[in-house]
């Protein structure tokens, strides 16, 4: 029924319909009832592309792949010519948490285990350039990642792990500078010169503004900084990537794999414009770079985003910047299954969707691979979690024999299909880009973001409307929920240790001598200290705000489930005298926004007055706003844990703001994102009213926080 | 309560803005029993012309002791997207047709101001009024100058008439434009150029600057052939160019302003500018208050669906079938 529904509506939308041998058609007819089979069971993916119930010959073009071989121009089949035949893909599993002590630790254990390189998680204060001490860092100190203030914290962080030997990946984008130079100089006191360190700085601030919002300052000042750091490390680190382009946040954010693919490499593109216009040429450039890509739960198209991507470099690469070095052409990449296909409802479930994810990406020829743990849609993860992910890898390796063949989906009809509709489909966003001047002017316009971002209100839809099924969250649930143990990080003592461990560099070294030279990390500035310098005179990035209304609907039609809730919130209009008003927010340094997007496009979709609050607001700026528009509710937003601490703070300040207006109703609290199942009561207990965690239906959200609200 | 504004208490401001807002008719008259027990205020009977009453004349004895010192109103208003709320207060968001619904961003739109410990933000949704305004917008205005704000920005969202509608809360219309020119600026309709006191082009910095000093002089040229300046004899419409990102060209702005304010104050003209509002609210008003009540007479609409069906059958005239309705509404003879 639902496939009848769904074919039925993507024709009419676009009214694209193909051509099916007859015999097959009659025997389908048969089969289906269907009037004309071939078009009815065409599936209209988020990318815009119909992929068909049956592929042929016809479709694929025999003069286009014939020739191709991997290790050749244009990559489509591989960067390398022997591929995992000879030695298979690298196991890198991304992870960092609390303090430089306990990272270091885990590290060593997981190397011990098989992991084969480090990719360092820093926590959201590192990231947005603020010491653990500053008072905007309050929430989330340790939690999302490893807290590094100075060079003493990376030198506790690497103790132990040759780092001349093992390769290091940092995912760092805003406070770039201050983490590369402690990154650095503690490598040198460790006696490791820096044309040794191998490895990998993200570096990829674009993707910042789209998506992920952990930037500093505005978009000029930060390319400056990127290219300074790929001329230094082309003349003195020429064994480390200097950048790793990212639409992995893209993916999380909701991008299809089109737009995932299509302004990924237009990011490329920008960067080595930016790059050449510092002075450097193509060839010094490029071969340093590295790509980044999320995999999600769409297996075929997955495969082919890789295949697609490593042809459309090459192609753009070749048209624009006709580079001497054939290695200026490759796509190297490394891929993260998608974080946001995890989910809370019957946890274990994600460890086959894992499983999933990275066989696309290893049969799209990945060179290195982290693949999630099953418990993190609700917390970090726990020792057990991250063996079984990194397990994954070890037995997709050693145990399968996928890794036996090269490129194993060459030839077959789909793949070669796909993988051309997308390069068609990554290459028109290029061009589109081209044509507004490149990646930064498209980035300052919104343009990416607003696509993205009406992309992830769909989705959310169709998975509310049951139209994309999520096993054991849409359909299939579970009778009795299933619990699993969450890691929980007491960020108070992380604090403190972080505090003490500042104040002793502070009182330890000669203050006179870190005034005059700030930038000089050898006199131990901190890394909010360097980054502070920075903002007085880049100034920080404050971002737009753009919010698409209808999205939600439209995708979701007007079901009764739509209907239902809006007469419910009629109603409570009528009864209160204006509409439902909530503020949605976020707290701390989490700058994931996706899900207020949705959560602001779906409330307001279905009938509600919503405000919206800026990123990295303090909790006494979340509730003024909330006080100054007077509304009924406001709606936290948390993604990184940091609710353990801002929740509480917030509830306390909107008690006491209104009591001092003489107001005896303070506007409810709401919670909702990623929630470990231990944080519930503590939230009820600080005082929110309603907690939801990830796979909340929204219509639902909106019914249960009324309830909420109806006067007594 | 009427206090606490005139203290400058926002939070209480706040509240009030939300109970003249309100649809409710019981609002207006005994708020204490209905979910608003902590303003004691609410239980005096017509509460939303008490305070309102109050409002006004405290503005007054303050105009009368020195008129200079009363707010000043500015009305901005421009296409979406124009860089409008880079200075804005009360700010008019657009709600659904559909879902009723709103996207009340300004605050995020506007961080500078909105850290700001003096500035006081408010979004309102239009709530399905026409033109860009709420039903409440004056109102409000009066309420935010009551606790003694100096200057009251109220941005809308423009397409269309709205652009006119919000010269009739404002002292000073101010319209922002992009920096487009000529197909694009004909775009623009030319009565909206025409009530504008002040046109700014944003966004002159980087590359637009250049197209923002030809949109200027096109503007300047298309200024000529209009009425200009709402019709002031002491005031010709001028066209500025700004670069909210720089701040260049931002005190040529304010200079503006302060012109306009203090020879508008000389002439008299100001003060009867608000005299002439108040009188075309008084209008605007009754007509919605009217169509409330029309719509809300049971007699009335349960009329109205036996006449849908007979239109939808072509047997009645709209015509006809209008004149029966105030027909019906009128034997009721409602206590207007």
């Amino acid at each position: 029924m639902s496939y009848l529904r769904l074919s039925q509506r993507s024709l009419w939308k676009a009214g694209q319909s193909f051509e099916f041998p007859e015999k097959w058609a009659k025997l389908a007819k048969k089969e289906t009832g269907f009037e004309d089979p071939g078009n009815q069971l065409l599936w209209n993916t988020p990318e815009g592309i119909y992929v068909k119930p049956l592929y042929l010959p016809r479709d694929i073009d025999m003069k286009e792949i014939s020739e191709d071989l991997p290790g050749v121009y244009p990559f489509t089949r591989g960067p390398y010519a022997t591929m995992y035949t000879q030695k298979p893909w690298t196991i890198r599993q991304y992870a960092g948490f609390s303090t430089a002590e306990a990272s270091n630790a885990f590290y060593k254990k997981s190397i011990a285990a098989g992991g084969q390189g480090l990719s360092v998680a820093f926590d959201l204060p590192t990231h947005r350039g603020y010491d653990s001490d500053n008072e905007r860092a309050m929430g989330d100190v340790g939690l999302a990642g490893v807290a590094i203030d100075t060079v003493e914290d990376m030198k506790v962080l690497f103790n132990g792990i040759a780092l001349d030997k093992i390769s290091v990946s940092m995912t760092m984008n805003g406070a770039v500078l201050p983490v590369m130079a402690f990154y650095i100089v503690a490598a040198m006191e460790s006696g490791v010169t820096p044309e040794k360190l191998t490895g990998t700085i993200q570096n990829d601030i674009l993707k910042e503004y789209m998506t992920r919002n952990t930037y500093i300052y505005p978009p000029e000042p930060s390319l400056r900084i990127i290219s300074d750091i790929m001329g230094y490390c082309s003349k003195n680190m020429p064994r480390f990537n200097t950048i790793s382009i990212s639409g992995y946040h893209m993916q999380e954010a909701g991008a299809p794999a089109h737009l995932e693919l299509g302004f990924t490499i237009a990011d490329g593109i920008e960067y080595v414009r930016c790059g050449t216009a510092a002075g450097a040429s193509v060839d010094d450039l490029a071969p340093r770079f590295s790509f980044f890509f999320g995999i999600g739960m769409n297996f075929y198209m997955e495969v082919a985003k890789l295949r697609a991507a490593r042809k459309l470099w090459a192609h753009v690469m070749k048209k624009y910047f006709n580079p001497k070095k054939e290695k200026s052409l490759l796509l190297r990449t490394h891929c993260q299954t998608s974080g946001y296909s995890l989910q809370a409802q019957d946890p274990y479930n994600n460890v086959v969707r894992t499983t999933i994810e990275a066989m696309a990406a290893v049969m799209g020829g990945t060179q290195s691979l982290h693949t999630n743990s099953f418990d993190e849609a609700i917390a970090l993860p726990t020792e057990f979690s991250a063996r079984i992910a990194r397990n994954t890898q070890l037995i997709l390796q050693h145990e399968t024999g996928i890794s036996k063949v090269i490129d194993p989906w060459a030839g077959s009809y789909m793949m070669e299909a796909l993988t051309q509709e997308l390069y068609n489909s990554g290459l028109a966003i290029v061009e589109e880009i081209e044509a507004l001047g490149g990646m930064a002017k498209a980035v300052e316009s919104g343009m990416p973001k607003l696509k993205i971002e009406e992309c992830a209100a769909r989705k959310q839809a169709r998975i509310d409307a049951g139209l994309d099924v999520v096993v054991g969250v849409n359909k299939y649930k579970p009778e009795k929920e299933q619990k699993v143990d969450a890691f929980i990080i007491d960020n108070q003592a992380v604090k403190e240790s972080q505090l003490k461990k500042l104040a002793s560099v502070k009182s330890s070294r000669d203050q006179a001598k870190v005034d005059k030279a700030l930038a000089d990390l050898k006199v131990r500035a901190t890394l909010g200290e360097i980054s502070e310098t920075l903002a007085d005179i880049f100034g920080r990035h404050k971002g737009g705000l753009k919010i698409n209304v209808g999205a939600y609907s439209s995708e979701y039609g007007n079901s009764d489930e739509v209907t239902k809730t809006r007469e419910l919130v009629d109603k409570f209009a009528k009864e209160a005298g204006r509409r439902p008003r909530i503020l949605v927010a976020k707290m701390g340094q989490d700058g994931h926004d996706r899900g207020q997007k949705v959560i602001a496009s779906g409330f307001a979709d279905l009938g509600w007055d919503v405000d919206i609050g800026s990123l990295f607001a303090t909790p006494n700026e979340v509730a003024v706003q909330a006080l100054d528009a007077d509304v009924h509710v406001v709606g936290i937003s948390t993604q990184a844990a940091g609710h353990r601490t801002l929740v509480p703070a917030l509830v306390k300040e909107l008690e006491t703001l209104s009591k001092s207006a003489g107001l005896k109703v303070a506007p409810k609290v709401v919670v909702g994102g990623v929630i470990p199942e231990g944080d519930y009561d503590m939230l009820y207990q600080a005082g929110a009213v309603a907690v939801f965690g990830p796979g909340t239906q929204i219509p639902a959200a909106v019914r249960e926080v009324l309830s909420k609200l109806q006067p007594q | 309560m009427a206090q606490d504004i005139i203290d400058h208490n926002r939070f209480v401001l706040s509240r009030v803005i939300t109970m003249i807002e309100s649809n409710k008719e019981e609002h207006r008259q005994k708020g204490s029993e209905v979910g608003y027990p902590d303003i004691a205020f609410w239980a005096i009977p017509d509460m939303r012309m008490k305070i309102l009453d109050v409002a006004l004349k405290v503005m007054k004895q303050r105009n009368y002791r020195n008129p200079a010192r009363s707010s000043i109103r500015l009305g901005i208003s421009g296409p979406p997207g124009v860089g409008k709320s880079t200075v804005a207060v009360i700010a008019v968001d657009p709600s659904s047709q559909i879902s009723r619904g709103s996207i009340l961003g300004d605050k995020t739109r506007m961080n500078d101001l909105a850290a700001h410990p003096n500035a006081y933000i408010r979004p309102c949704a239009t709530g399905g009024s026409l033109g860009g305004l709420s039903q409440h917008t004056d109102e409000v205005v009066l309420l935010c100058e009551t606790a003694g704000f100096d200057v009251i920005l109220i941005e809308t969202v423009g397409v269309g008439q709205s652009e006119v509608l919000v010269s009739e809360v404002a002292d000073m219309f101010i319209l922002l434009l992009p920096p487009v020119g000529g197909d694009e600026l004909q775009g623009i309709k030319r009565g909206i150029m025409e009530a504008a006191d002040l046109i700014v082009i944003n966004k002159a910095d980087g590359d637009l600057k250049l197209l923002a000093k030809k949109a200027q002089s096109e503007c300047r040229s298309a200024l000529q052939f209009l009425r200009g300046g709402a019709g002031h004899k002491w005031w010709k419409s001028d066209v500025l160019t700004c670069s909210a990102q720089t701040k260049e060209g931002v005190n040529d702005i304010m200079s503006s302003i302060e012109t306009y304010w203090k020879l508008g104050d000389e002439s008299g003209d100001l003060r009867l500018r608000r005299g002439k509002q108040r009188a075309s609210w008084m209008w605007r008003k009754s007509k919605e208050d009217i169509v409330k009540m029309l719509e809300d007479c049971e007699l009335v609409t349960k009329r109205a669906e036996e006449l849908e069906v007979e239109l939808r059958q072509s047997e009645k005239t709209p015509r006809w079938a209008a004149k029966e309705l105030v027909k019906v509404f009128m034997k009721t003879g409602k206590d207007l």
